[in-house]
């Protein structure tokens, strides 16, 4: 009996410690990245996300769909762009204030078929900096209009009504919107090393590298300083030719660099002037690499793959 | 070599890298890659700036700074709405010998571009603005602050004159050159209204130690006056739009490369002190070096004459804003078309989206006109209307 309640008092004593674990772990997380929303079933489609009401504005009218054929039809001379970033569906959906006037906000929600596709857009969006538009989304504003990402889906809120919040909009939206694929698979890849500054996706020419297309980068804060990992997921045609590319660069400039193989990966460090020392891993369909204060232990993982 | 040793060596590399700060003197590039050939004094400002200079309204990364120092790149021209150059600049300056390269920022706020300091704005809001500025770059102080745009704002001459000669700008530089924090006066302009009167303005005022014009193979038949009037005054020249809409992509000259043709066409005019071009990759930078002291030659004018006949019907030359005052609607035509190169030409697709969603007089009305008026106004005879509903299309995205 006496040994029973000790061992209660020893797991209350406890409880503590495990929510502070609990706690500086959950910081390893970018809020914008991840959803805690329960997964909705595959045949949902995104027009069912418009609620009938939101701000005070009701519906009005069908929602409109388009597709890769008609997408033109929307965004005359954009639509190559959210085609060739992955772009599968676009259902949009008018608000008014009063039936049979013009809309008051029009809500967009493109269907990117992926996370990083919607991710991708709406970084480019931002040029690389998304903002918390409240806690647990961030995003991108402009006067009249607030895009953000929410699993395979890329939403874009405009208003035409200046005493409305987009925010408010925003989180409606955001509340009813579940992830139909696998959502933040491909973010899985970055380290857990540290807090998380800021994740952006840079479209072209990662840090003036010509041949470093399509990157996303995490910035991390460390006990010494800021570390930046960056990662391309690609064909493996692609990854071969940028680190072919990588190569001609750094001897064509006389960069000093290092390589070495195991099994399918190669690991290139550079001793570069400009950025300091920094790796590359090439593996078949994905370049993993890292600058900033980087130490062994996370050239090790990112070399590795996290196995021992 | 086993993986333990591969990686150990990484900290005593990157000791040693870090106590070799680059600077504008000391060259870590190796000499073979086309460097700066050339420097000349801006004005009467002592300064002595590259005559291929940095534009950084697409800096990609503090590395970028210092990969242009190494090849004696030494002018910077950024601003607080050219997304995060400025902080790209901060970090990058505690490796950079200050003293050794010219920083110039603009009176503007930190959000999407336009958003130069209108007028109106009291001298604490100046003073801020430059503030806010040093803080992002890490510096004490900026070379140059430059009235951004004039001649954008409005289309009333008197109104942006107002803004040029604004009292409270002025007093705000004051107060900011005896600090130390700034140390000379400049403007830039690419209109599209009254470009050359207000440059002109400028000029003459005494105000001013630069100018940042619009200028390039194609455009400005009153420009030259600018150019002999600031020579004679000794105030600094650098240009600006100096690849004529930029549509190299899909051009191929087959001789001599479009880019640097257009800047030797440029550096050729002895009043020009330097020019502004964005450096994007390590490419772009190779490829704009090689034009660095060197001279204008046959071979590019067949270049910039080829460019010419394929682009000359679809370039709004920018500065010029001479169809403007023909459209019933006021439609911002020159500065729409100006996003419109944004978008299409330079590739900055979002940040024109955005900077046209701020335009009040849209090219929207455009799709109903039937007059066209602003067709038969190009002096250069471009179907302005037609690009104009183009335009629309492609920037309005964004509302």
């Amino acid at each position: 009996m006496v040994q029973s309640t000790l061992y209660r008092l020893l797991l209350v004593a406890l409880l503590p410690l495990i929510a502070l674990v609990l706690y500086r772990e959950g910081q390893q997380y970018d809020p914008a990245l991840i959803s805690f929303s329960t997964t909705q079933s595959a045949d949902e489609t995104p027009g069912e996300f418009f609620p009938r009401e939101i701000e005070g504005l009701s519906r009005s009218g069908p929602v409109r769909t388009y597709t890769k054929e008609n997408l033109y039809e929307y965004v005359n001379g954009h639509a190559e762009y959210f085609i060739s970033a992955g772009f599968k569906k676009l259902v949009v959906g008018e608000y008014t204030s009063h039936p049979g006037n013009e809309p008051d906000a029009v809500i967009d929600i493109y269907d990117m078929g992926r996370s990083i596709q919607a991710f991708a857009i709406v970084t480019d969006e931002s040029r690389g900096e998304l903002h918390e538009i409240f806690p647990g989304l961030r995003g991108f504003r402009t006067p009249l209009s607030l895009s953000f990402a929410k699993g395979q889906y890329y939403i874009k809120i405009a208003a035409f009504n200046e005493s409305l919040s987009l925010e408010v909009i925003a989180r409606t939206m955001d509340a009813g919107i579940t992830e139909g694929d696998d959502p933040f698979s491909e973010f899985a890849s970055f380290p857990d090393i540290g807090e998380i500054v800021a994740t952006r996706f840079i479209k072209e020419a990662y840090r003036g590298l010509d041949f470093l297309n399509n990157v996303m980068e995490r910035e991390y804060k460390v006990k010494n300083g800021t570390v930046h990992v960056f990662l391309v997921l690609d064909d493996m045609n692609t990854i071969d030719a940028a680190v072919e590319s990588l190569v001609a660069y750094l001897k064509e400039s006389d960069i000093a660099y290092s390589e070495m193989k195991k099994g399918e990966s190669t690991m290139y460090r550079i001793d570069d002037p400009y950025e300091g020392v920094w790796f590359l891993i090439s593996s078949p369909g994905r370049i993993v690499g890292a600058l900033g204060s980087v130490n062994d232990r996370l050239i090790d993982l990112l070399y590795t793959g996290g196995e021992s | 070599m086993k993986r333990r040793d591969f990686l150990k060596v990484s900290a005593m590399a990157t000791a040693a890298i870090a106590s070799n700060p680059l600077s504008a003197e000391s060259g870590t590039e190796p000499s073979k890659k086309p460097i700066v050939k050339q420097y000349t004094e801006i004005g009467k400002t002592g300064l002595k700036m590259s005559d291929i200079s940095y534009g950084t309204g697409r800096l990609p990364s503090a590395s970028m700074i210092l990969r242009a120092i190494d090849r004696g790149i030494n002018y910077f021209d950024t601003a607080p709405d050219y997304g995060s150059s400025e902080e790209y600049i901060g970090e990058a300056m505690n490796k950079i010998q200050r003293d050794k390269i010219i920083i110039t920022s603009k009176f503007c706020s930190p959000y999407a571009y336009p958003s130069h300091l209108s007028l109106g704005s009291k001298k604490k809001q100046f003073v801020n603005a430059v503030e806010g500025s040093l803080k992002r770059m890490k510096t004490d102080y900026m070379d140059f602050c430059f009235v951004h745009a004039i001649g954008e704002q409005s289309d009333n001459r008197e109104k942006e004159e107002k803004r040029l000669l604004d009292e409270e700008m002025l007093s705000a530089y004051q107060s900011l050159k005896k600090e130390g924090k700034v140390r000379f006066l400049g403007v830039s302009s690419h209109g599209p209204k009254n470009m050359e009167h207000l440059l002109m303005t400028a000029v003459q005022s005494g105000h001013f130690d630069l100018i940042m014009p619009s200028f390039n193979f194609m455009t400005f038949p009153r420009i030259p006056d600018i150019l002999k009037e600031a020579k004679k005054r000794n105030v600094g020249v650098v240009a600006m739009k100096t690849l004529a809409g930029a549509k190299e992509s899909g051009f191929d000259s087959k001789g001599a490369p479009f880019a640097p043709a257009a800047f030797k066409w440029v550096l050729n005019h002895p009043e020009v002190t330097g020019l502004v071009i964005t450096i994007k990759t390590i490419a772009d930078l190779d490829l704009y070096l090689t034009a660095s002291g060197a001279r204008f030659s046959s071979a590019d004018q067949k270049t910039l004459d080829q460019y010419a006949r394929q682009f000359g019907n679809q370039y709004c030359r920018t500065g010029c804003g001479d169809c403007e005052s023909a459209c019933p609607q006021k439609v911002s035509i020159a500065t729409t078309l100006r996003y419109q190169m944004y978008f299409k030409d330079y590739g900055i697709e979002k940040s024109a989206m955005e900077s046209y969603a701020k335009l009040e007089a849209k090219a929207d009305k455009c799709a109903d006109c039937i007059t066209e008026d602003c067709r038969e106004a190009c002096t250069y005879g471009l179907p302005v209307s037609t690009m104009l509903r183009q335009a629309h299309d492609d920037l309005s995205f964004i509302v």
